[in-house]
Formats: structure tokens, C-alpha cells, sequence
């Protein structure tokens, strides 16, 4: 069964022009350092030179809060990007093109909700993921 | 760091990807105070200008992705909030909004041959990775399990994203192309990884063939250890370059893995 719906995938996908690879390589991997000061970090997308971007999470405060900053990983160091001031504390880094340009958001008040509503990693919990799908994609 | 500011009457914005040419999609809320109300549209940022991206006819909308050729991926509620359905838009011509995916599908990532990859069956399980390539729909299968999300397609047509094994409860990064199918990537590490980790998602590939993947302990940056071939050199051999004529970029070279 699986064999046969590979098959019809492939003969598909062959006929619309569409390319891939004709076997699978193996992958060497490079575990990305948490910016110093802070407890972990999110990684959410790299460019084609290989520069990630991201966010780092403090430690958990007293009042349940904590500092969260958009964060650029390149060339083996590890960039904390700020915020955009105010009374924000809380950054996060979502896109960065070929450019180094990089996009993503910071608070500028303690109201925002869509960053204070943050998670912290891990989010390897499906449950919740097939429920809240901006939960899982974006880890807000 | 500048401040992108929000479609107009809203208080705050998210943006979310950024292309090439220096073009943004995200999205704009309000009140940002109130999480119990969303208003979410997609937003374009694009040469000075901040456009509502605008809906299917419900509430909110999401844009997640932007190729270099400025076409829109994300999400948008139907007429009455029933359902979210996959869309894109043209940066050029921000009134066509067009429809690519059923009812209860999430379009999340596009590459620069107009490729889209996402999900279907949201909210519900089992969820499918899905391709929407030329007009076709492709699941692209699943380990077993009930969860399947791709989340990432480069230019050579690879996608990562994760899938359960076991109903919905644990994740594996998956890659998936056209000739393999779906493949765990842990069973494509060339070395373990530290302390029996795994790698529980793949969030985004690169055309270089760079992967970003997750475990529990941290995130890494997979490189294949295969030379890419150009893609004119693979095209050339596999016979597909006039078809591929109508769609080829100026100065793009496109890499994948192959043996």
C-alpha cells in the first residue's frame, strides 16, 4: 500500500515539472548556543547563508514573568537584537532574508497580549498543537 | 530596530517573514489589550506602504510567507468564521485574494516557484502535510501517527516539518521529497545526537538544504553532507527543463541533496 502510493506520488509530481532529490543525504549537525544571561532559546528561521534568528527566555521572575529577546544567530555568535524600548520587555524574531534583514516584533507596552500570552519552549506537545495551530507555528 | 506600525485603526502587528526584496507579511490586531477578542488581518509592508491584506469574509486573516516573486501564503476565516482556509495573495494586485486549499486548511510557507505547503483538517486530527503544487493537493504522508504538519519548502522542493508516530502525543522532524517520501530525520543524522536527544521538529530549510530543527534540549542547524548539484545539471539530466521553462528565475540556483 505505502508502496504503491509513493509510486502514484511521485509519477504526479514528475509530470508537473516538480524537482527533489533522487536520494536522501545525511545531515552533520551544530546545536545553537543560548545567549548568555538567559535560560533558553526559540529558533525560528534561517537563511540561506545559514543565519538563524530567534528569541531567548530569562529565567522565570518572581512574578511569573520574564524577559524575552529577539535574538540572531551567525557565524558562531550569538546576537542579542533588543527591543524596541517603552516598557516592553519582550521581543521575538520571525524572519530574516538573504539581506540579514530581519522581522519579527516587540512590545511597546506591558499590555500587548500577544507576547505576554508567550510559552516558553519545549512545544513538542501535539495536543495542544493541533488545537491552537498559532500556538505551535509561532509559540505565541 | 524601526517600528513597522499596524494597518491603520489597529494597535499593534506581528510580521512574520521578509523576503529578497525587502518585503513583509505579518499581520495587524486590536485591541491589542483584549485576548479575548481577535481582529487579526494580514498585513503587507511593502516600499513605504502598509496594506490590509483584508479576508475571505470573516474576522481574521495571517499572512505567514513571502517569496522573492511578492505572493502571500497564510490563513484566512471563511463568512461567518465556520472554518479557516489556506490563501494567497499577490503583493502586486492586493485585491486577489484567491483560495488554495479546502475548508480547515493553514497555508504557512510558499518557495519561489509558487509552492505552498501547510495543513489540512485543522483543527481536528489527524491532521495532513500538504503540498498545493500547480493546482494539485498532495498529502505527504505520515509516520504512523496522527499529527503531520510540514512547516518549510525551498526552492528544490524539499519540506520539513514533524510527525507523530504514535497517535498525537510525541513529534519526529520529518523531510520529505518527491522520489522518498516522508523520512525521519533522525534516521539521517550522520553522528547522534548528545544525550539520546531526538529531533522532535524541522521549522524551516534553506536552499542550501539547510534544515532548523528542535529537540528538547535546544535547536540545530542540520547541513547536508552531500555536495549540492545545481539544479540546471539535475534538470538537465532528469529531462524536465522545457517544462521548467515558464518558471525559471534570473541568477537562481537552486540546490537539494541527491546522491
Amino acid at each position: 500500500m505505502i508502496g504503491f502510493k509513493k509510486t502514484a506520488r511521485v509519477a504526479l509530481l514528475a509530470g508537473i515539472g516538480f524537482t527533489g532529490a533522487s536520494s536522501a543525504t545525511t545531515y552533520t549537525w551544530a546545536q545553537l548556543p543560548t545567549l548568555a544571561g538567559y535560560q533558553n532559546s526559540v529558533a525560528t528561521k534561517l537563511n540561506d547563508l545559514g543565519q538563524v534568528v530567534g528569541f531567548s527566555r530569562s529565567a522565570t521572575m518572581p512574578n511569573g514573568d520574564a524577559t524575552i529577546h529577539a535574538t540572531l544567530w551567525s557565524n558562531g555568535s550569538v546576537t542579542d537584537l533588543g527591543t524596541l524600548g517603552g516598557a516592553g520587555t519582550k521581543s521575538m524574531a520571525y524572519g530574516i532574508n538573504n539581506a540579514g534583514q530581519i522581522v519579527g516584533a516587540s512590545n511597546i507596552s506591558t499590555i500587548d497580549f500577544q507576547i505576554n500570552n508567550f510559552q516558553a519552549i519545549p512545544r513538542n506537545t501535539l495536543i495542544l498543537i493541533a488545537f491552537n495551530w498559532r500556538s505551535w507555528k509561532f509559540n505565541i | 530596530m524601526s517600528n513597522l506600525g499596524s494597518v491603520a485603526g489597529y494597535d499593534s502587528s506581528f510580521a512574520y517573514s521578509i523576503n529578497n526584496n525587502g518585503q513583509i507579511v505579518g499581520d495587524s490586531n486590536r485591541p491589542s489589550y483584549n485576548p479575548s477578542f481577535y481582529d487579526f488581518h494580514a498585513t503587507l509592508w511593502s516600499k513605504g506602504s502598509t496594506i490590509d491584506l483584508g479576508t475571505l469574509g470573516g474576522t481574521e486573516s495571517y499572512a505567514y510567507s513571502i517569496n522573492d516573486n511578492g505572493q502571500i501564503v497564510g490563513e484566512s476565516q471563511n463568512t461567518g468564521n465556520s472554518a479557516i482556509q489556506a490563501v494567497i495573495w499577490d503583493s502586486n494586485s492586493t485585491s486577489t485574494l484567491k483560495v488554495i486549499g479546502n475548508l480547515g486548511t493553514v497555508a504557512v510557507d510558499n518557495n519561489n516557484y509558487g509552492q505552498v505547503v501547510g495543513l489540512s483538517n485543522y483543527p481536528h486530527v489527524p491532521s495532513f502535510a500538504t503540498l498545493w503544487s500547480n493546482g494539485s493537493s498532495v498529502d505527504l504522508g505520515s509516520l504512523g501517527g496522527l499529527a503531520n504538519f510540514a512547516n518549510s519548502i525551498n526552492d528544490a522542493g524539499l519540506v520539513v516539518g514533524f510527525s507523530s508516530r504514535n497517535g498525537i502525543s510525541d513529534s519526529y522532524a520529518t523531510i520529505w521529497t518527491n522520489t522518498l517520501g516522508l523520512l525521519d530525520l533522525n534516521n539521517l543524522l550522520a553522528t547522534s545526537l548528545p544525550g539520546g536527544a531526538h529531533l522532535n521538529g524541522a521549522f524551516d530549510i534553506n536552499n542550501v538544504g539547510q534544515i532548523l530543527a528542535q529537540t528538547n534540549n535546544g535547536y540545530y542547524v542540520l547541513t547536508p553532507t552531500t555536495v549540492p548539484v545545481p539544479a540546471a545539471v539535475w534538470l538537465f539530466g532528469s529531462g524536465l527543463v522545457g517544462l521548467l521553462s515558464f518558471n525559471c528565475r534570473k541568477n537562481k540556483t537552486v540546490n537539494l541533496i541527491t546522491a
